[in-house]
């Protein structure tokens, strides 16, 4: 257990350095742009109404309405861990000037890469509430529950970013790993189709073992659904937050010392 | 520790894996699993793997608070190596490096600068990663900008820069972090001829003060000679000599005329 504390005392002690390097990652995503900070809400925009699009009139396999809605509560979050894991992996030998020039505790790099993704998907949320609004899908109460299914996504995703960095820096295979089981993961993951229309019933409890699902669902349960997030899947994502955050953790640190050498 | 030692480095073993080809040293993930699964019974140890070679050999010796020491060696003798362990991006393997005081290290310069940033805003994120605070920074700002002597290009973003500017505000930023010890890896002096006499005169000048601890790495033995109160002679994987300047000067010529007349 102290390990994980040392741990994040460190990034306690760094926390100026972070904010600054998650503003400046935020910032930099655009810079130079035209639009600049615009592209933030016209990249979601653009990549869901060309999902919207397939899904409504090319394959017509989804009969849900307000669907623009319910792909874009999904799309989001989604976005936030697809670019923390496939980000996150390359922190380290990307960035690894800030740890072999400099003496930066290593998790300060994964750590920044979340967090901008996050800033990013917060960032876009107000688009996704607005086409709520516009389809007259008012939010509920429940809305309050936001902070803690997005604390539990935080969760997850840095030990994921933990994880994959550390492996990176020894077997640079990883990023491309990542960059194509992320394809996969999405289309095995209910964002652009509703778990509940799933092809079989029978089939529902394979989906269950994707924590993916368990964390993007609260989010459609929240804008779409308009219910309560179901507490079940909230006690699953928490508990597959724990266990990623704690074996991302003692990997890290396990591979810690390694990892300046090895850049 | 006695509280006017600096820097204290006892018995301080390194080592790195040795490369014969570029794949050599890496490991198939399932190896590595395999390894790691096996390596936990076994008791694993760097000092034991046979596919490590000593950088370092049980290296000691002691800075005194206020004291200029330089490291010299030959090419590969660890000189770079000891210096990223005294500031914390190296561990030893075995060994123990007590260091009292706040560290800053000039190892490579720039460290965390974005090519798309400005100048003011490379000045933060770099000053944060050498252990200011952000108010530090805002009150050793002017003086930062103005000693780089960049006023004009402070909100270009630095990919705009020539290689001389960038290297002088890369300087500035961290010759101003002023901190307790101060480590130097052979960057004593950028720019034109006017600015690297304007940075070892700056250098100079805090050696002088007696306020600072230093460790230089350099291969400019005049300039050691000049600045330091004591130097490391480093023969790979251990020292050789550690003495005032003229004679591990004498000796490390010694050794270099021995090495090229073969």
């Amino acid at each position: 257990m102290k390990i994980v504390f040392d741990h994040f005392a460190e990034l306690y002690k760094y926390r100026v350095l972070i904010e600054s390097l998650v503003w400046r990652d935020v910032k930099a995503r655009y810079r130079g742009s035209v639009f600049g900070f615009l592209w933030t809400f016209l990249n979601p925009l653009i990549l869901l109404l060309v999902y919207r699009a397939i899904f409504k009139y090319v394959t017509q396999a989804v009969d849900m309405p307000y669907y623009a809605v319910f792909l874009f509560v999904g799309l989001l979050p989604w976005l936030w861990l697809a670019g923390s894991a496939t980000n996150g992996s390359i922190s380290i030998t990307q960035n690894g000037a800030l740890i072999t020039r400099a003496c930066i505790p290593p998790q300060v790099l994964p750590a920044v890469v979340v967090l901008s993704n996050l800033v990013n998907f917060l960032l876009a949320l107000p688009v996704a509430v607005g086409a709520a609004l516009f389809y007259q899908l008012y939010p509920t109460p429940w809305l309050v529950l936001l902070p803690l299914v997005i604390a539990i996504m935080l969760v997850f995703l840095y030990g994921t970013a933990l994880f994959l960095s550390a492996i990176t820096v020894h077997f640079r295979d990883v990023q491309f790993l990542v960059q194509n089981l992320i394809l996969v993961w999405f289309f095995l993951t209910p964002i652009a189709y509703d778990l509940a229309q799933a092809p079989a019933a029978k089939y529902r409890k394979y989906f269950l073992a994707n924590p993916a699902t368990a964390l993007l669902v609260p989010f459609q349960q929240l804008f779409y659904h308009r219910t309560a997030p179901d507490p079940a899947y909230l006690g699953l994502a928490a508990a597959w937050a724990v266990v990623v955050a704690f074996v991302g953790i003692k990997v890290f640190e396990a591979m810690r010392d390694t990892l300046v050498e090895e850049l | 520790m006695t509280d006017d030692i600096a820097i204290r480095v006892e018995g301080v073993t390194k080592r790195f894996k040795k490369y014969r080809s570029i794949t050599a040293g890496r490991t198939s993930l399932k190896t590595a699993a395999v390894e790691w699964l096996r390596n936990r019974r076994t008791a694993y140890h760097r000092l034991t793997d046979p596919n490590r070679f000593d950088v370092l050999r049980d290296v000691s010796f002691d800075v005194r608070r206020g004291e200029t020491v330089g490291l010299i060696g030959r090419n590969g003798a660890g000189k770079s190596t000891l210096l990223k362990m005294i500031a914390g991006i190296y561990r030893p393997d075995a060994g123990k490096i007590t260091v009292n005081g706040r560290v800053a290290a000039l190892i490579e310069l720039g460290a965390g600068f974005h090519p798309d940033f400005t100048g003011r805003e490379n000045i933060l994120i770099n000053a944060l990663i050498l252990g200011l605070s952000k108010r530090q920074v805002a009150e050793r700002f002017d003086r930062i900008v103005q000693y780089a002597e960049i006023d004009d290009f402070i909100d270009a973003p630095v990919r705009a820069y020539s290689s001389g500017m960038f290297m002088r505000l890369a300087f500035s930023v961290a010759i101003h972090v002023d901190p307790e010890i101060l480590l130097i890896d052979e960057v004593l002096a950028v720019g034109d001829e006017a600015f690297q006499q304007k940075c070892l005169a700056t250098i100079e000048e805090r050696v002088r003060s007696k306020r600072q601890t230093t460790v230089i790495v350099s291969h400019d033995l005049d300039l050691v000679g000049k600045l330091c109160d004591k130097l490391v002679l480093l023969q790979p994987p251990s020292v050789l000599v550690s003495s005032e300047p003229q004679r591990a000067i004498q000796e490390f010529r010694h050794l270099l005329s021995q090495a090229t007349r073969v």
